[in-house]
């Protein structure tokens, strides 16, 4: 039922998939989904989710103090906030595009930015 | 008497095809995958066999006519799903007639539908990082790539079986018939 050109055809395809594949993706993952911080609504921090050692903390300064948000695999959350509700912390931790942990009190904003909020449009 | 018989068997080919476009949309098949946009492209065997039995300007517009009526049935009309599935039905029986009528019979017709496979995915995806005004959609383009094969593959395989069915023939001769000079439109 095939013959050769067909076989060419499904070579060229195949070695097209591969080519975007180096020249989507490779890329894609650096630039793809990142940590932003705000304080006080400005940025302080920005970070490629993938690149984050796990365990490590970073203190963002506020109008109350240092909120400390600590890294995980590929996710991060805050573990100490001098806020009096203490309602971010609640909010554990967050790993994909969209999600946000804020901490009104303190104004700090932590949210997780990138390629990954129009999977839904594109179902 | 003839004009009316035409008229009659193209209607009943977007009938089909709208039948098979209503019930991929209920394939579980969809959902197991990670990746949006995955389909078996049912309703492009009735676009094949209507390109190969008359032409492109019959198969644009059964395609044309499927893509919309199916899309009002579903109630996806004007929606996100709309664009994509109409801008990757036209694109693909533009490509399919282009691989038909350029390659004079060299595709057999699992070329011609993998052709066609690749291009619905290709304008699919074009459309959809218009609307979604986002570039990075493309990381898709290789599994989508990918999947244009089996998918095209199968369909091809159906439509030679359908033709062959239609003209009376054994589906290993449908290459010859298809061999034979046309004029595209």
């Amino acid at each position: 039922m095939t013959n050769r050109y067909d076989k060419l055809l499904a070579g060229i395809i195949i070695l097209a998939a591969f080519i975007s594949y180096i020249v989507f993706i490779f890329p894609g993952q650096e630039s793809g989904v990142r940590v932003v911080v705000e304080a006080e609504g400005k940025e302080v921090y920005v970070f490629p989710l993938g690149e984050l050692k796990a365990g490590e903390q970073i203190p963002i300064t506020g109008p109350l103090g240092d909120s400390i948000l600590e890294m995980g695999e590929n996710r991060v959350r805050l573990v100490a906030s001098p806020c009096p509700d203490h309602i971010c912390l609640a909010m554990g931790w967050i790993d994909s595009p969209g999600e946000m942990i804020v901490c009104l009190p303190n104004r700090v904003v932590v949210r997780i930015e990138g390629e990954g909020d129009w999977d839904d449009i594109a179902r | 008497m003839a004009k009316t018989r035409k008229r009659i068997q193209l209607s009943l080919l977007i009938a089909v095809g709208i039948a098979l476009h209503i019930f991929e949309i209920f394939l579980p098949l969809l959902n197991l995958l990670p990746i949006p946009g995955v389909k078996l492209g049912l309703a492009n065997i009735v676009t094949l066999v209507s390109l190969v039995f008359w032409g492109y300007s019959e198969a644009l517009v059964v395609v044309l006519l499927r893509s919309l009526l199916a899309s009002l049935l579903s109630g996806t009309f004007l929606t996100t799903t709309f664009y994509l599935s109409f801008a990757g039905a036209l694109g693909s029986v533009t490509a399919m007639g282009l691989a038909y009528f350029l390659a004079r019979g060299r595709l057999s017709l699992v070329g011609i539908s993998m052709c066609g496979a690749v291009v619905h995915n290709l304008c699919q995806l074009m459309v959809a990082a218009v609307l979604v005004q986002q570039v990075g959609i493309f990381i898709y383009l290789p599994y989508l790539l990918l999947f244009a094969l089996p998918m095209g593959y199968f369909i091809g395989l159906v439509v030679a079986n359908v033709l062959g069915y239609l003209w009376g023939i054994s589906p290993a001769k449908i290459q010859e018939v298809i061999s034979s000079p046309r004029k595209m439109v």
